[in-house]
């Protein structure tokens, strides 16, 4: 209890409330662009984060997150186009029922379950993390090489229909890890000659590059004009919510749990968490004729899960160091730049500030209430700020951000380099959120690969020999092995003379 | 900038020999079979793996995807001319912020492209948004937090 009440004397402090509500009002904005997801957000906030202290750093990206999260239904009500990813899921049904003069109450709708599902999923990160940070404590080189192998085997698998890319993708972003100095035996790799390549590729200017350079680059070729929106005035946001989420309890409460158990699964995200949501409300749906013609049930449930699958993500990446989406693996860079090693000790080190991440989450999602009312209300200005004007203020944004790190223009060259190449892969269709897990992971899977390797002198048997570890690695090495046994079953699964 | 898997897929496994031979003189641990060369090597040959897997994904697409599939912008001289412009900008700040410090180039960086992007007849409002916000980025990165900014030739001025 005595840490509960330090963490809150962390939060509800002035700086640390500002901080709050400002990260709060750019998240809302990121979120409501089309093009600007939480991802971007959270990279653009990191260059500023890394001068406030942990507290106040890590709010401003909890912040952040969830009002993005939540913004990105509003472009995907009004125009069509949803502002995030995460809102995919449910853009059509949303703007069916804005064509059927419904906008309050499918923008109410979201608002509020998204409010819902997100106290849902800090609940759950709250009691969870704890225990099976003891749990966590009893690992060793062997568990933490599974868990960061099972971690980015699911980030590669998950994040595309093709897994072959999923994994080069990752390796990517493992390689570019393993610039620099060799953890073992202190040899520099990879480094060319150049002193700036030996401290290794920061994390901050290639994620940026990957998310925020790759992004404007998009932005600036993108040949289809912009869909405008139309002068709308929004009568009473609120009218009717209650009685669809009456209504809707269940489904709520399903769409909660789905979106934190998919946010809690390495590799998974909020917009998984919504397709899943959605999915699974049209299955089990008393109407599901309904769904796609401007029905609001999806939306609950999805709505809600999307929000929900945020908390869920910080699980693992609190208490193993795993990330469970882009963000988190944003997020596990800068706990490391912080000092704050993330992994169960932190646990017994510094738990306040791990309750004050708790404590935020709650604060984030009740402040979503009033801030995401007036970003509804100003809905129609936030989606006229002209793409012309935004995006070189963006990039300018990039170049100091990554500046900031390193004082030099090495970090502006690192992250032009990695957009221009996350930026070739994604029209190639590899995903970068892999690359992203690799780089920030890279170290820890080579340092734990290395470390059981020395322990158990070269013998790989060694990393099936404690329970935890021969559990984990059998899981990962069946994932593995998964698409094989897949493309078998399936050949033999055709019929007899069609071999 | 679409290529054919087995492009894409042929890139990865020459690079993945690339690899093998940069990391070819790595030093090895005393008394262990492996060193800094090991993860390196072992990325690569999953890199070579994955390259192949999509070579031959690649050629059974050979006859319906084309070599390389220019995105429909590259047609289009304005949004060629986007883009480069971006890579310009960057790269112009690289080279210059250092002699002629943030202020200077920061506007020019960003009123060049800002005017480029929205067209030469607003260049009064794109040169305006670009100053306002160049000095209030100094303001927050430079002053409030700290980050030293280059001067350049207003070194003299610095405040």
């Amino acid at each position: 209890m005595d840490v509960i009440l330090q963490a809150m004397g962390l939060v509800f402090d002035p700086y640390v409330m500002m901080v709050i509500v400002l990260s709060g009002a750019f998240g809302l904005f990121m979120g409501a662009i089309p093009g600007l997801s939480a991802t971007m957000a959270t990279a653009l906030l990191v260059p500023v984060t890394f001068f406030m202290p942990p507290v106040p750093a890590l709010a401003a990206i909890v912040t952040a997150t969830a009002m993005a999260i939540f913004a990105g239904d509003l472009p995907g009500a009004l125009l069509r186009i949803p502002g995030t990813p995460a809102s995919a899921a449910y853009t059509e049904e949303a703007y069916a029922m804005t064509r059927k003069g419904k906008a309050e109450l499918v923008l109410g709708v979201g608002l509020s379950s998204a409010v819902i599902g997100g106290l849902f999923g800090a609940v759950v990160l709250s009691f969870t993390a704890p225990v099976l940070a003891e749990v966590a404590l009893k690992f060793s080189s062997f568990e933490y090489f599974w868990l960061a192998c099972l971690g980015l085997t699911s980030a590669a698998f998950i994040s595309t229909d093709e897994p072959v890319k999923g994994l080069i993708s990752l390796l990517v972003g493992l390689l570019i890890a393993t610039v620099g100095i060799d953890p073992t035996a202190g040899h520099p790799r990879f480094t060319f000659g150049s002193v700036e390549l030996m401290g290794g590729v920061n994390f901050i200017p290639a994620m940026i590059g990957m998310f925020a350079v790759a992004e404007v680059l998009r932005s600036v070729t993108a040949t289809s004009p912009l869909a405008r929106v139309e002068n709308g005035h929004f009568g009473n946001v609120f009218r009717g919510v209650g009685g669809v989420l009456k209504q809707y309890k269940l489904n709520l409460l399903r769409g909660s749990v789905i979106g934190t158990l998919v946010g809690a699964l390495p590799g998974a995200g909020s917009d998984i968490a919504a397709w899943i949501s959605y999915a699974v409300s049209k299955k089990f749906s008393r109407t599901p004729e309904k769904f796609g013609t401007g029905h609001v049930e999806g939306i609950v449930d999805a709505g809600s899960s999307n929000n929900a699958g945020l908390g869920g993500t910080w699980v693992p990446a609190l208490v193993f160091g795993i990330p469970g989406d882009s963000i988190t693996a944003i997020v596990i860079g800068v706990l490391y730049v912080k000092g704050m090693n993330p992994g169960p000790t932190v646990f017994l080190e510094q738990p306040e500030l791990i309750y004050a991440v708790f404590v935020t989450f709650f604060v984030a999602n009740l402040l979503l209430l009033p801030l995401g009312y007036a970003a509804i209300k100003s809905s129609t200005q936030l989606l006229r700020v002209p793409r012309d004007v935004l995006m070189p203020i963006i990039l300018m944004f990039c170049i100091v951000g990554t500046f900031a790190i390193n004082n030099t223009v090495f970090g502006v060259g690192v992250m032009m380099v990695l957009g221009l190449v996350a930026y070739v892969m994604e029209e190639n269709g590899f995903p970068i959120a892999p690359a992203i897990l690799g780089l920030v992971l890279g170290g820890l899977l080579e340092d734990s690969f290395m470390t059981s390797m020395i322990k158990a002198d070269g013998n790989l048997v060694a990393f099936f020999e404690r329970p935890i570890a021969a559990v984990l690695g059998v899981v990962t090495v069946a994932i593995w092995l998964s698409p094989i046994v897949l493309r078998m079953r399936r050949k033999g699964a055709s019929p007899a003379g069609d071999v | 900038m679409k290529f054919n898997d087995a492009v894409s897929g042929l890139f990865f496994i020459l690079f993945a020999l690339l690899l093998f031979y940069l990391t070819r003189d790595y030093p090895e641990m005393p008394g262990q079979s492996y060193g800094p060369d090991m993860f390196p090597r072992l990325i690569a040959v999953l890199m070579g793996v994955g390259g192949v897997l999509l070579v031959v994904k690649g050629l059974k697409e050979w006859s319906s995807t084309p070599l390389l599939e220019l995105a429909e912008w590259t047609r289009s001289p304005r949004h060629v001319g986007n883009f480069l412009a971006v890579l310009a900008g960057l790269v112009a700040y690289i080279l210059l912020s250092d002699t002629l410090g943030f202020f200077l180039t920061g506007a020019v960086v960003l009123g060049g492209l800002t005017i480029w992007l929205r067209g030469r007849e607003h260049w009064k409002s794109s040169l305006l948004i670009a100053v306002v916000t160049v000095v209030a980025m100094h303001l927050f990165f430079g002053q409030f937090l700290r980050v030293p900014l280059p001067w350049g030739v207003f070194e003299d001025y610095a405040w």
